[in-house]
């Protein structure tokens, strides 16, 4: 199981509806490289991101959630 | 041509030799009042309409591979309106009205067969969430009743009701104006009928951008070079994020693989539709003999068309367990569609911020049912310029 990865919380407390409903609802949805948090439900249940081209299902990068995303080679596609 | 006995039976005389084109393959106009981006059976019902009900004939349907070639002609063909709230029930059930009488309206057999949709319950909850559901139903006078174990073995003998099983059957819901139809001659049908008022309808022409004025819309650009509209209505399924970057937008629509197979073609021996949404087991049987199965989503985006074998195995484990007859039957085809899934399982048909530029989109893994209703809202948005209200 996959969702977007890199999703800054913004605080509760002062964040306006609009941007509640950004973080909450709102997400890349990239036709080409996607980096994205996956749980890893049937083995090893580690979380760990992975950046992925959406069309050809290649993985071109496995780091820690808490790493910044890496720097790949024609950047974040979208063709 | 009118499709008639009659016409049948001339063209039969002629050994079928004269039979007119269903619809032409025109070159782009440098300008159309309306463009429809996506000639699936949505985009397909939407310029039908807008020339049907709203008099507006100079239109092009843009479809970047072939007509139906996207999710239209790639689902298990459900349709049913028992939908739990409101807006979405007012909607699914305009929609299976139009359904209703679609042979009739497009000359054109969609072959829809209200053989009725069983919903099933396998645990407390969804038994409780279908008696919930069967009464929001009713009270939007919307057919759903409640069945039993027994009823449901009555109706469709293929089923297996032992209590021991992993996911037992406890109970269902039923509509019984629910059926199938099929996907295809759905958007043959809608695109015969709406070339026949003069739309044009252009094959192999992908959009490659909106072109935008001062917040409004001025035209596309295409494969098949710029064409200059008014208004721009855009219903291209999982594509839409796509689109949606193209004119600057954000959506709240990921992309993911939905899977379906069918089994070598049997005698019948269902003539209903069964639905298990806790374990993703999707059952009907087309004309042909063949079981059609439906599967879960693969749970990360994609845009491949083609998705992970592990989904089919689930699928295939709930399903020998629920109809063990066809354990021993052989998996002819599967294949994937792209569905665009919204965080509330919801569509979306409206205005954007680009001033005459629309969207229709987040139908996700149940829009085929929706076609004609969809369409329909979609063509008025556009037309008037502001949501139906069943939109
Ligand atoms: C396996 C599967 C099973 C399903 N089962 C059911 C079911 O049982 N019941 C039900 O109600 N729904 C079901 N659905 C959902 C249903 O198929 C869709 O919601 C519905 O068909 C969407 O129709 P559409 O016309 O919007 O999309 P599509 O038919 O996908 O049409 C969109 C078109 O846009 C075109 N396009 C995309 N980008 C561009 C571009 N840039 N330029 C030009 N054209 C473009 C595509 O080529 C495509 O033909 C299922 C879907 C799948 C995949
Ligand atoms: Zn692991």
């Amino acid at each position: 199981m996959a969702a977007q990865a890199h999703i800054a919380r913004p605080d509760p407390h002062t964040a306006s509806d609009k941007e509640w409903g950004e973080y909450l609802f709102m997400r890349k949805n990239p036709k080409g490289v996607h980096f994205e948090r996956w749980f890893h439900a049937n083995g090893c249940r580690k979380w760990f991101h992975m950046a992925r081209h959406t069309v050809s299902h290649e993985i071109l990068a496995i780091y820690g959630i808490t790493e910044p995303a890496p720097k790949l080679d024609g950047g974040e596609g979208t063709s | 041509m009118k499709y008639s006995i009659f016409n049948l039976l001339r063209q039969a005389r002629d050994y079928h030799k004269n039979w007119p084109q269903a619809w032409r393959s025109p070159d782009p106009k440098p300008e159309y009042d309306v463009i429809i981006i996506g000639g699936g059976g949505h985009g397909l019902a939407t310029a039908y309409y807008l020339a049907k009900e709203h008099g507006i004939t100079n239109v092009a349907v843009l479809e970047k591979g072939w007509l139906g070639g996207g999710n239209t002609g790639r689902n298990t063909t459900i349709v049913r309106s028992n939908y739990l709230w409101d807006q979405s029930a007012n909607l699914y059930d305009k929609s299976l009205q139009l359904f209703e009488g679609l042979s009739q309206d497009l000359n054109y057999n969609v072959m829809f067969s209200a053989r009725g949709v069983i919903n099933l319950a396998h645990n407390e909850h969804d038994l409780k969430e279908l008696a919930r559901r069967g009464h929001a139903c009713r009270l939007n006078g919307i057919d759903y009743e409640l069945v039993s174990p027994q009823q449901i073995k009555e109706i469709a003998p293929i089923i297996n009701i032992s209590p021991s099983i992993r996911y037992p059957v406890l109970g269902g819901a039923m509509q019984r104006r629910a059926g199938n139809a099929r996907h295809d001659a759905v958007a043959w049908g809608y695109a015969r009928r709406a070339d026949e008022y003069g739309i044009d309808i252009i094959q192999n022409c992908e959009v490659t951008g909106i072109d935008i004025a001062d917040g409004k819309v001025t035209g596309v650009q295409t494969t098949r070079g710029a064409i200059k509209a008014k208004k721009v209505g855009a219903v291209v399924a999982g594509h839409a994020s796509v689109i949606g970057q193209m004119a600057g937008l954000k959506l709240p629509v990921e992309s993911h693989a939905l899977q379906a197979m069918v089994t070598e073609p049997i005698k019948p021996v269902l003539d209903t539709v069964l639905m298990s949404n806790t374990v993703h087991v999707y059952i009907s049987q087309s004309d042909k003999g063949e079981l059609v199965l439906g599967a879960g989503i693969d749970g990360y985006n994609s845009y491949g068309q083609r998705g992970g074998i592990d989904v089919i195995e689930h699928q295939l484990e709930g399903l020998v367990e629920l109809y063990p007859i066809v354990k021993r039957l052989r998996i002819m085809r599967t294949w994937g569609g792209i569905v665009d899934i919204c965080p509330d399982a919801s569509p979306i048909i409206s205005k954007t911020p680009v001033d005459g530029f629309f969207m229709n989109c987040g139908w996700g893994t149940g829009g085929f049912k929706a076609t004609p209703g969809s369409g329909w809202a979609f063509a008025h948005t556009i037309a008037q310029d502001r949501p139906h209200k069943l939109n």
